[in-house]
């Protein structure tokens, strides 16, 4: 999932449902190949490494160069074949059974068998930041070279579902007998495409990979991503062609894109939200962080902050992934009601309570100040404090503060990733234990009904809204332009694309 | 050359040693200075407490400070400026790999605004109270208010978005690519640092015009071009060689803005982004070579100016 701090970028995992934004429809005929696009992204990759997957950018672009066994459904609610042609889980869902396509190979010519797989996931489950996420898998076993089998030490639904996101990418054994360092220096995969050249910061230049398991894909010849950090130059570049589109345009200038260029995510599978320290007065009142939900009227918010192009926020978990099922409960705004709140908690006027915001784009900025707006209208003494990015996370990180704004995204089909960031965050920050999460985590993990997953999830939210670890305020929307020469670009609510179907018209 | 030069370059050799000291000093202390937890960083958000202090272990970063700097110190002698944290690739390939936006950035900064400040400057040395360079003084006190982002900004949207002849931003891949691609980000710095450049070299040119030799070079009625050019210029030229050697120092800092507005690969840019991420050792050893650059130019020009001037001495 990712955790974005304010407007910027941060951290990092989890999948999804729901609709999606697009510019075209897919574009399933081939007739229309070749030809090169430039797309224009804030912020690079982490590096190829898995392990180091932390922007919305690396989960985007590692699957096209190394292909995982599975990849999301182009309206991201579910999975489809990726290197895998199809997969049975057993009666227990102890077992999934991957069936290899034919004939795989790498980028290099070499054989892609079930070992390499193996390699692949034992990989994936070492991982320093996401192995946890990976908890159930217990082993493998390759009984032939086109068949991997994942044991699991639970019936684990959820670890298929997850398989989905982008950084589950498949490797040569070994690393084809290179160092880890150096394999991911030079990437070699079976995806769709292949690193032509790479400038780390700068350019990122991919090419259609000619061994690529389906022959009629991808449909550009080539693919460029350029990395430009300031928004009004990534405007420049868009409007004068020099680029054909833009990931995630920074809201504040969505008016700029002309309506029939855009493509809007509504809303992402994102929550924007406070995060309050509970560890330390007065975010460890209960009351206290009741006054701060009801002092934030959503609506107001949303249209203030995100110029309209967010929703209120309904829930404490991303909408429109797999198992997003909503709150059920309302979280109410009202000044009287927080007021009174606040009156029944520990907090006394005058105290400053510290909000920090990331200081780095105008609409951070600008969300602090509109939060501090409507918690002044209560009577919190808010002390807005705009930080340098990492300064803010360093200091969420060490419980130096009391209030801050945030904001968390799925990177994969189902929730799930989302609770796996909370319970490793301590509830993002808020040091409040976690033992009712993760024990809906664990019956969401082995949930294999919409059902049971409803009521896992629906335990969390519940929790979520009766605690309030953090306050959810909006689900934000994401903007891509797309310029009319980019055909069949279809984005899902956790903004990841399949590039091998994008078209340059 | 004579003693007291001699002394003079000798003297100025000598005191780059504890400049050059105290830069090191600094670059090896900044990670301690600087707010943020590279180790955080590193190791993501999922990471534990233990996962934390081993990532910083792992950097070298529970060393005491003097080891930490002695370290430093050692892998420089040996050419090794380290890894990145965030790529671990080597920085002196990413160096090598930035560098030629940035040096093409200063040189195209360093052309456009001594083009511009040597004809301003020689006009309202040599015709202050003309039309011409009234409105020349007076452009230039609108020009030194503009913020270089918002020149660039400018730039870009007048020549290069509505007309399309020159490309808003980006470096190309071409020799002729990044010719075109260097015309705004060069203008834009130029035009940036030229007012400074401009209001210093007409005033050391109106008192070298004062100057009795001037004066007396008039009585004998050398005026115009001979004039400027053998009694004006050659006089003018030491304290325009610091002042050009001050203006290299600060198109330096405003490559950091101008490779943002423009989107250009340089080493400035790299600087913004390493410090963002906290990739310390980019950061050091991109401060270090910024501080190098800047104690290198001052150097030539003392060093220059001790060529010029042949009353430059050490005492």
């Amino acid at each position: 999932m990712r955790i974005k701090i304010t407007a910027c970028l941060l951290l990092a995992m989890t999948l999804a449902a729901g609709g999606c934004g697009t510019a075209e429809p897919p574009a399933d005929d081939p007739s229309g190949r070749g030809g090169s696009l430039t797309i224009l992204r804030a912020a690079d990759i982490d590096g190829w490494d898995p392990d180091k997957a932390i922007q919305l950018a690396t989960f985007q672009t590692l699957p096209q160069v190394m292909e995982g066994l599975v990849r999301p459904s182009l309206d991201g609610a579910s999975i489809q074949p990726g290197l895998a042609e199809k997969w049975t889980l057993d009666a227990r869902a102890k077992t999934i059974t991957f069936t290899l396509r034919k004939g795989l190979t790498f980028s290099d010519g070499t054989p892609l068998t079930s070992k390499d797989a193996a390699f692949s996931v034992g990989l994936w489950r070492k991982g320093l930041s996401m192995g946890t996420l990976y908890g159930a898998i217990t082993g493998t076993a390759t009984p032939d070279d086109r068949t991997l089998v994942i044991k699991m030490k639970k019936a684990s639904t959820f670890t298929l579902a997850w398989l989905g996101n982008g950084s589950s990418i498949v490797v040569p054994k070994d690393f084809g007998g290179k160092s880890r360092a150096d394999f991911f220096t030079k990437p070699v995969g079976a995806g769709p495409f292949v690193v032509s050249s790479y400038q780390p910061g700068q350019r990122l230049v991919l090419e259609r990979n000619s061994r690529y398991h389906d022959p009629a894909r991808p449909y550009l010849d080539r693919l460029v991503y350029d990395v430009v950090a300031d928004p009004n130059q990534q405007l420049l570049r868009y409007q004068s062609r020099q680029a054909d589109a833009i990931e995630a345009v920074p809201l504040d200038l969505a008016a700029q894109i002309p309506e029939e260029e855009r493509v809007l995510v509504h809303p992402s599978a994102t929550i924007h939200g406070i995060f309050v320290n509970a560890t330390k007065a007065p975010g460890d009142d209960i009351h206290f962080r009741r006054a701060v939900s009801l002092a934030i009227d959503r609506a107001r918010y949303a249209q203030a902050v995100f110029g309209g192009l967010a929703a209120p926020a309904t829930g404490g978990l991303p909408p429109r992934v797999q198992g997003s099922v909503g709150c059920g409960c309302t979280y109410e705004t009202g000044i009287d009601k927080a007021k009174a709140e606040l009156a029944k908690s520990s907090y006394r006027p005058g105290t400053k309570v510290e909000l920090v915001v990331d200081a780095t784009t105008p609409f951070s900025t600008r969300a602090g100040e509109t939060a501090a707006a409507q918690l002044r209208a209560i009577g919190i003494d808010v002390d807005l404090q705009k930080l340098e990015v990492q300064v803010l996370v360093d200091r969420q990180a060490k419980g130096a503060y009391h209030l801050s704004l945030g904001e968390v995204g799925s990177v994969s089909p189902t929730v799930g990733d989302i609770f796996g960031l909370i319970v490793a965050t301590g509830g993002l920050y808020s040091g409040l234990p976690m033992k009712t999460i993760e024990d809906a985590f664990d019956r969401l993990e082995v949930a294999r009904t919409d059902e049971e997953r409803g009521a896992a999830v629906r335990v969390a939210e519940t929790w979520i809204h009766d605690n309030l670890p953090y306050i959810p305020t909006a689900f934000p929307d994401r903007l891509f332009a797309v310029s009319p020469k980019v055909k069949g670009l279809k984005v899902t609510p956790f903004l990841s694309y399949p590039a091998d179907l994008l078209q340059a018209g | 050359m004579s003693a007291g030069r001699l002394r003079f370059v000798a003297a100025r050799l000598v005191q780059v040693l504890p400049v050059l000291t105290a830069l090191l000093l600094i670059v090896v202390l900044l990670q301690q200075l600087m707010p943020g937890d590279p180790a955080r960083v590193m190791a993501g958000p999922r990471a534990t407490v233990e996962q934390v202090a081993q990532v910083r272990r792992d950097l070298g970063l529970d060393q005491p400070i003097f080891l930490q700097f002695w370290a430093y110190l050692t892998n420089l002698a040996e050419g090794d400026l380290g890894r990145s944290n965030r790529t671990g690739i080597p920085i002196s390939a990413i160096v090598g790999d930035r560098a030629g936006a940035t040096l093409w950035l200063m040189a195209g900064g360093l052309i456009v605004s001594t083009a511009l400040a040597a004809p301003a400057a020689l006009l309202m040395a040599l015709r202050p109270r003309s039309v011409a360079a009234r409105i020349c003084a007076r452009s230039l006190t609108i020009l030194v208010n503009c913020p270089p982002f918002w020149i660039g900004l400018m730039l870009a949207s007048v020549l290069a978005l509505r007309t399309g002849w020159l490309p808003v931003g980006g470096f190309g891949e071409t020799f002729g690519e990044r010719l075109r691609s260097m015309v705004l980000p060069s203008l834009t710095i130029g035009l940036a640092a030229m007012p400074l450049l401009a209001r210093s070299a007409a005033g050391s040119l109106r008192q070298v015009l004062a100057a009795d030799h001037v004066t007396t070079a008039r009585s004998l009625g050398i005026t115009g071009w001979p004039l400027v050019r053998r009694h004006l210029l050659r006089n003018a030229m030491p304290p325009a060689v610091t002042l050009l050697s001050v203006q290299a120092a600060a198109l330096l800092f405003g490559a950091v803005v101008v490779e943002q507005t423009f989107g250009l690969p340089g080493l400035g840019a790299e600087l913004v982004s390493a410090a963002g991420q906290r990739d310390f050792p980019v950061v050091q050893a991109l401060t270090l070579i910024f501080g190098c650059g800047i104690i290198l130019i001052n150097l030539l020009a003392d060093l220059s100016v001790a060529l010029l001037d042949p009353r430059t001495t050490w005492r």
